[in-house]
């Protein structure tokens, strides 16, 4: 144990925890006000949505296929220029969230999508011929239908973010993934890495259990 | 105060084309139950989608109280479309809203004053019988009480003319019964006209004064529901007719 409390305070967990959290919703609120927009855009501008547009649509999904085909390791390295001019560095957390943002709009974008095209079409009919606008349909009928089925996105969306902290770790920007990488398997320092790894898990875990059962929660359609 | 004239609409698959509708005319009382019968792919829920200003036409005129309903675009469309109710065969309930919610949307949608919301839906929900069930969820519900939920919903915005797309398909025999009675009820009551699409004769003998039969975009015939129905005229009636002896 107080090995353990020695590890701790000599690595800076703490801190580094603290960083990886930071990197993981800073991105993701970013990310969202974004990516919700692209997706209901990808949905409504469908040739079965409600304002179909084929030029839009067509080039809404060539953007976000091309964003997710970027492997985020080489987006990384690709935007530091960009980082630059934004933040005057590209090293530290708040550096790291700007790619971290980018690589994820497409991703949130795809998965607002996935959520939103849940809704049945009776369902929008109904709406449109009760007199609904646009508007109204997005607000009060898609995103409102689709809340659990939001909710589980952003659980998808924040995850797939803390896997990606780990590989702007390794590149500077600190946090867990630096830990184990840096601190632990390359100086052979297996507890060191061992310890960052279950902190990684933890932050995964309590993500996924909390928003699903707020999902649950919420869910009106699958209740007994 | 419903008409349609020389409706047409042709949809194209795959290189050949299927004319949904092919010169459909009616003419629709008010007051009326109106049936329109026909089999699966007769053209009658093209026909609904149409009058609901949910599909358009390609040619013909469809006009309620002599408005021109197939012209209207934008904002004056919506605001027409509180004058037609729509009820699904699949309910089309919003899931994650209560039964009060649900049937207060389409007063929310044009922005009703809220204690005029609250009147008019506990009203509605007197009328259709589902006192008590306010707060729940539609998961919770029965067919009959969404479909219940359903009709209060179109009633909501006090429409003239309530189109029901095979309202009671989903429905078992004592259900659909009740639901039958249920609208006629409120036809009784309110005088709304109402148009009913079905594939069952039973539905259309019980309460429809008028019927028009469908056939693969054309209406074969149309009358009073006891003329049609004792006196056929065309094959397919009398298809539709035996259908319902064979099945008792």
């Amino acid at each position: 144990m107080d090995k353990f409390i020695q590890i701790w305070g000599e690595f800076n967990f703490s801190l580094e925890t603290y960083n990886t959290l930071l990197m993981t919703i800073v991105p993701l609120v970013f990310a969202y006000v974004i990516g919700l927009p692209l997706g209901i855009l990808c949905v409504i501008s469908d040739k079965n949505g409600i304002r179909p547009n084929k030029i839009a649509n067509n080039i809404l999904n060539v953007v976000v296929n091309l964003g997710r085909s970027i492997p985020f390791i080489i987006l990384l390295v690709m935007l530091i220029p960009f980082t630059r001019l934004l933040l005057n560095t590209a090293i530290g957390p708040w550096a790291a969230s700007v790619p971290l943002t980018i690589a994820c709009i497409p991703f949130i974008a795809r998965v607002v999508e996935q959520s939103l095209k849940e809704v049945d079409q009776g369902v929008i009919d109904a709406s449109i011929s009760m007199g609904a606008t646009d508007f109204q349909i997005i607000t009060r009928v898609y995103l409102v239908e689709t809340i659990p089925s939001l909710i589980r996105g952003v659980a998808i969306s924040a995850i797939a973010l803390v896997g990606y902290t780990a590989m702007a770790g390794a590149v500077g920007a600190g946090g867990l993934g630096h830990i184990a990488i840096n601190q632990g398997f390359f100086r052979n320092n297996m507890s060191v890495a061992f310890i960052a790894c279950i902190l990684i898990v933890v932050i995964v875990q309590v993500i996924q259990i909390s928003l699903e059962f707020t999902a649950k929660k919420v869910d009106k359609k699958n209740i007994k | 105060m419903l008409k349609l004239s020389n409706i047409h609409k042709k949809f194209n698959q795959n290189n050949s084309v299927l004319h949904a509708l092919n010169d459909v005319s009616l003419h629709v009382q008010e007051g009326d139950i109106y049936g329109i019968i026909g089999l699966s792919g007769a053209g009658k829920s093209t026909l609904l989608r149409s009058i609901a200003c949910l599909s358009s036409i390609d040619s013909g005129t469809i006009t309620v109280d002599g408005i021109d309903i197939a012209n209207l675009k934008g904002a004056s469309l919506r605001n027409f479309r509180k004058n037609i109710g729509v009820v699904f065969q699949g309910y089309n309930l919003l899931m994650q809203k209560n039964v009060f919610a649900n049937i207060a949307f389409p007063l929310l949608l044009n922005k009703t004053p809220k204690d005029v919301v609250e009147k008019r839906v506990n009203e509605l929900i007197a009328i259709v019988g589902l006192q008590g069930k306010e707060k729940s969820y539609p998961a919770t519900l029965s067919g009959g009480q969404k479909q219940r939920v359903a009709i209060a919903r179109a009633l909501a915005t006090s429409p003239k003319i309530l189109l029901l797309d095979e309202v009671t398909s989903a429905l078992d025999p004592l259900t659909t019964k009740q639901i039958l009675k249920l609208l006629k009820d409120i036809n009784e009551t309110s005088g709304v006209t109402m148009v009913m699409i079905t594939h069952e004769i039973g539905v259309v003998s019980k309460i429809c004064k008028k019927v028009a039969v469908l056939n693969y975009g054309i209406i074969e015939e149309d009358g009073l529901t006891s003329d049609v129905l004792q006196n056929p005229s065309s094959e397919i009636t009398r298809t539709l007719l035996g259908k319902e002896t064979l099945n008792g």
